[in-house]
C-alpha cells in the first residue's frame, strides 16, 4: 500500500481532531466537529477548507496561450490578464479528462488547478499534446519552442475561505481592499512579507477566495484564520455545499466517458478554434447528441439518493443517480443524475430505487441553491 | 443519567437495556454515532414485527454513509421512537437515552449471555477490534 500524500496543513487538522479520510490519494479532513455545521457556517458567515489536495499547475512562456488554446475547452485570448475562468479538458474523442479553473496571470503566464486525483493526468495529457505535436507536422499546431510546465502542488497551499462573511474577514487579517477583485478575478499580493495569490473563486455557492501560498507559510495563515473566528470545514461539507450549488463533481457526476453536452457543460465549449484538440469529435458529438441529460431531482418521500443507484419512471429504469445527499439549507434531500432526455422536463415525477423500493421524486432546476449576489 | 453500567452490548455497537423482566430498549452506543456522524436518516420496522439476535432490523444513515442496524437480541417489536425517524439528531445528541430504537419483548432472555457489559465493551472498543 502506498502511503497517502498530506498537505502542509495536515498537523493543523490532527491538532484540531479532524476525522482524516483518504480523498484521491490524499488524507484531508472530512469533517471537524459536525457536517452539517459546517455547512451553516459557510451558508450564513464564514468557514475555511484545506484545499492543498487540488493541482496546481504552471504554464509559462511565449507559446502557453496558444498551447492552452489547443487543450483548453475555451479561447484563451479572450481571457485578460488577472481573470479566471472555467472551462474542461477533453480528449480527443470529446471525453472529459478533467474540469477546472484557469488563471492568467500575465501575458505568457497561466495556472491551472485540476481536481486532486487528475493533477497528473493532466499534466500527461498535456505532455502528450506537446510531444505528439512537435512529431507531426500541421498547419494547426507549433512546435512549442518557448513553453514550460510546472507543477507546484506541494511546494504550495491552497485555502478556500467561504461564505458572506468571507471579504469582511479576509480584508481584516491582511488589512486589503478585496471588495476591487471580481467574482473570478484574481490579486497578486503580499501579508506578512509572503506572496499570496488571491483568487474570488470557490465551490460552495457563496462568495469567497481561495488563496494560494507557499506550503511553509500556510500554518501560519491558517492560525491567523482560526484567530478570526474563521470556522474549521472539512470535505464532507464542501460536498455538500456543491451539490446545492448544482456544481458537479468530477467522478462522481462526470467522467471520461462523458461528453461536455450531456452534463450541461456546453456553454465553456468554443468549438470555433481550429487547432482546439477536441473539436472535431466534440462536433460530431454535438450534431448526434446522446439521450443522457444531467438533471437535478428533490425527493418528495424519505430516502436519500446515492451514487449508482436507479432512476425510474412507472417501472421502467431511465437513468442512474450520480450525487445525492440532504441539504441542510433547503431543507429538502436532493440528488442529482442522468435520464433519458425525454424525461427530462422539470416537475415530471420520477422515483429512485433505494433498498429496493421505489421512492418519489420530481426534476427540478439546478442549482438548487443560488446565493443573494453582491460580487 | 444514562443506565450504561445496567446495559448490554454487542460487538455492533449496539445496546439493549431491561425495562422489565422481557421488555427491553435497543438502540446504538455512542461510539457508534460518533463514528457515523452527522445521523440524517434512520429506517426501523414496524411494530409487531420481530427481530434476531444478531440479524439486520433496519438502516441509519449518515451524511456520507449507509449502515446496517443489527439487533442484539430477538424478540417482537412493541414500539419503535418515532421521534428518532422524524429527528434523527436525538441519535447523536443522545444515544443512550432519547435516541432509543425499539422496544422488544425478549424471546429469550437468556441470549443477553452473547453480550457484553459495560466494562467488557470498554475493554473491547480499546482493543481495536471493533
Amino acid at each position: 500500500m502506498t502511503k497517502n500524500n498530506k498537505t502542509p496543513l495536515y498537523q493543523k487538522h490532527i491538532a484540531s481532531k479532524a476525522r482524516i479520510v483518504d480523498f484521491g490519494g490524499w488524507d484531508m479532513p472530512v469533517q471537524y466537529e459536525s457536517i452539517l455545521k459546517e455547512v451553516e457556517y459557510v451558508r450564513t458567515d464564514v468557514g475555511m477548507f484545506d484545499v492543498s489536495h487540488m493541482g496546481r499547475v504552471n504554464i509559462t512562456g511565449k507559446d502557453s496561450e496558444n498551447f492552452l488554446n489547443r487543450v483548453l475547452s475555451f479561447n484563451t485570448k479572450n481571457l485578460k490578464p488577472g481573470r479566471i475562468k472555467y472551462g474542461v479538458i477533453c480528449n480527443k474523442n470529446g471525453g472529459i479528462i478533467d474540469d477546472c479553473v484557469t488563471l492568467r496571470k500575465n501575458e505568457t503566464d497561466f495556472m491551472i488547478i485540476p481536481n486532486a486525483s487528475n493533477t497528473n493526468l493532466v499534466l500527461d495529457w498535456f505532455n502528450k499534446v506537446l510531444v505528439s505535436d512537435k512529431y507531426q507536422h500541421s498547419i494547426t499546431t507549433s512546435k512549442w519552442t518557448d513553453i514550460s510546465i510546472d507543477n507546484s502542488t506541494t511546494t504550495t497551499a491552497m485555502i478556500a475561505i467561504q461564505g458572506p462573511q468571507a471579504e469582511n474577514k479576509l480584508s481584516n487579517i491582511i488589512n486589503k481592499d478585496l471588495s476591487k477583485i471580481k467574482y473570478f478575478g484574481s490579486l497578486q499580493t503580499t501579508f506578512d512579507n509572503q506572496d499570496i495569490l488571491i483568487c474570488r473563486t470557490g465551490y460552495t455557492g457563496e462568495d469567497g477566495f481561495e488563496l494560494i501560498c507557499s506550503a511553509e507559510f500556510a500554518p501560519v495563515f491558517w492560525d491567523a484564520l482560526k484567530k478570526s473566528q474563521v470556522s474549521e470545514c472539512g470535505l464532507g461539507s464542501r460536498d455538500i455545499l456543491r451539490l446545492e450549488a448544482g456544481l458537479l463533481l468530477m467522478g462522481n457526476d462526470m467522467n471520461s466517458n462523458t461528453n461536455p453536452f450531456e452534463v450541461g457543460l456546453g456553454k465553456f465549449i468554443d468549438l470555433s478554434r481550429i487547432n482546439y484538440i477536441a473539436s472535431d469529435a466534440l462536433k460530431i458529438i454535438q450534431s448526434n447528441p446522446t439521450n443522457n441529460k444531467l438533471v437535478g431531482f428533490v425527493m418528495e418521500d424519505k430516502g436519500i439518493p446515492r451514487h449508482g443507484y436507479q432512476i425510474k419512471y412507472n417501472d421502467q429504469i431511465i437513468g442512474q443517480v450520480t450525487s445525492g445527499g440532504v441539504s441542510p439549507t433547503l431543507d429538502k434531500i436532493i440528488g442529482l443524475g442522468y435520464i433519458a432526455k425525454e424525461f427530462s422536463t422539470l416537475e415530471t415525477k420520477i422515483s429512485i430505487e433505494i433498498r429496493n423500493k421505489n421512492l418519489s421524486a420530481k426534476i427540478t432546476k439546478i442549482p438548487f441553491y443560488i446565493r443573494r449576489k453582491n460580487v | 443519567m444514562s443506565k450504561t453500567q445496567e446495559m448490554y452490548y454487542s460487538d455492533e455497537h449496539e445496546w439493549v437495556l431491561m425495562e422489565t423482566d422481557n421488555i427491553a430498549l435497543i438502540g446504538i452506543t455512542k461510539f457508534a454515532s460518533d463514528n457515523l456522524g452527522d445521523i440524517v436518516f434512520v429506517e426501523l420496522p414496524d411494530s409487531g414485527t420481530t427481530v434476531n439476535q444478531f440479524e439486520q432490523f433496519g438502516e441509519i444513515e449518515s451524511v456520507k454513509a449507509v449502515s446496517e442496524l443489527y439487533s442484539p437480541i430477538s424478540g417482537t417489536i412493541k414500539e419503535i421512537n418515532d421521534s428518532v425517524v422524524q429527528n434523527p439528531e436525538i441519535l447523536s445528541e443522545s444515544p443512550f437515552e432519547k435516541g432509543w430504537l425499539l422496544k422488544v419483548e425478549l424471546k429469550d432472555t437468556s441470549e443477553l449471555d452473547n453480550l457484553m457489559n459495560l466494562e467488557a465493551y470498554e475493554s473491547f472498543l480499546e482493543s481495536g477490534k471493533n
